[in-house]
């Protein structure tokens, strides 16, 4: 065998021996109890949430008993919001359609929290949520009650200073939460939210907690 | 006055054939006509949700003439129309408003979701899916450009065009 046939056997065995250990990885043949890989990232020990109580679109609370029993997606934003708010929910209605057509949606729940009760009313909330999703859920609180939930799962917001009237934007952590179903706080899809990325992270996480 | 009122049917008939005209070819092209080296392509928005009346348009800016400035946009389906950017800072995301942006020759400049985008405000009217509406972007160079923009489902997809391009 001459010399380059050997190197570039060795360069070939060593590429192969890569790309095994990158499948391996991807198939999730590492160590087990490694947090799947997802757009985000997964708590290595879900956090539990203290209560809080926000209202649905249709004046049902919407608390720490309303997360138990299913896992929920929560997306926080506010109505007025042109680009961000819409593109997160429109990828998550992808997400859960992808979810659905693969059979992997039994108890869960996708809503959007609203982080301007001034402006997003319980009308407007719903009207607003059915357009992405019918079955999306809306919520929102007064600011005392939103902060109750975004302070324990990070999720920040502000007003501009001086804001006047109804023109305004709102400056806003752009995070879906994903809530185990004993409301625990277990991951975060953080931007740019894909709707692939979330349903096959999803499915990834799901899968591990069995 | 005969002749006045013949003249004006027949500028209203040229003006009608000029409009269905352009009209047919924004329809067929994708792409605004070139002015002075700036093309825009792939021009299209998101239906608004019931009760809203902010909303967006995206677009590609190619430059293969001399650098340029977008300076401003209008529409006439807004109050207003603003150049903005949604942008992470310390995990939050702000929108700004942006002054004029750098069209340079080295790349496209995309306007895209969660990023540079153009902002309506005080739509007239809702903007529904398969809407077409005009934008007319203004370049410190180019000047003034039309475009059409069009209203693509909820979901941002774009039914009519398999492999959209973002």
């Amino acid at each position: 065998m001459g010399r380059r046939q050997a190197v570039f056997l060795f360069a070939f065995g060593a590429l192969a021996v890569a790309l095994g250990v990158v499948v391996a990885l991807a198939l999730g043949l590492g160590r087990s109890d490694d947090p799947p890989g997802i757009a985000g990232f997964v708590y290595p020990e879900p956090k539990a949430i203290s209560p809080f109580t926000l209202s649905t679109q249709d004046g049902r609370p919407f608390d720490l008993e309303s997360l138990k029993g299913k896992w929920s997606f929560v997306y926080f934003g506010y109505t007025y919001c042109p680009d961000v708010c819409p593109t997160t929910l429109a990828e998550l209605a992808r997400a859960r359609k992808l979810l659905e057509e693969a059979g992997a949606d039994a108890a869960t729940q996708y809503v959007f929290v609203s982080v301007d009760p001034q402006r997003d009313t319980p009308q407007r909330l719903a009207q607003y949520v059915a357009f992405f999703d019918r079955t999306f859920l809306g919520a929102t609180g007064s600011n005392e009650a939103l902060s109750g939930l975004t302070r324990q799962i990070g999720v920040a917001y502000a007003f501009p200073e001086g804001k006047k009237g109804d023109r305004y934007a709102v400056d806003h952590s752009s995070i879906v939460a994903l809530f185990d179903p004993d409301a625990r706080l277990h991951a975060v899809f953080t931007p740019p939210q894909e709707a692939q990325g979330i349903a096959e992270g999803f499915r990834k996480i799901r899968a591990r907690s069995r | 006055m005969q002749e006045s009122g013949t003249h004006e049917v027949k500028t209203m008939r040229a003006r009608t054939l000029w409009i269905s005209l352009s009209l047919a070819l924004g329809a067929a092209l994708p792409c605004a006509a070139p002015a002075q080296g700036i093309q825009v392509t792939d021009a299209w928005s998101r239906p608004t949700p019931p009760g809203i009346d902010v909303g967006v348009a995206y677009f590609t800016i190619r430059n293969t003439g001399k650098s340029d400035r977008l300076l401003r946009v209008s529409s006439p389906v807004a109050k207003s129309a603003g150049l903005h950017v949604s942008a992470m800072k310390n995990g939050v995301m702000k929108m700004e408003g942006l002054g004029a942006v750098e069209v340079g020759t080295a790349g496209p400049v995309s306007f895209e979701p969660s990023g540079r985008h153009v902002m309506l405000v005080g739509l007239k009217k809702p903007l529904k899916e398969g809407d077409v509406f005009p934008l007319t972007l203004t370049f410190a160079n180019a000047g003034q450009m039309k475009i059409s923009v069009r209203v693509r489902g909820a979901d941002g997809r774009d039914q009519g065009h398999s492999g959209a391009t973002h």
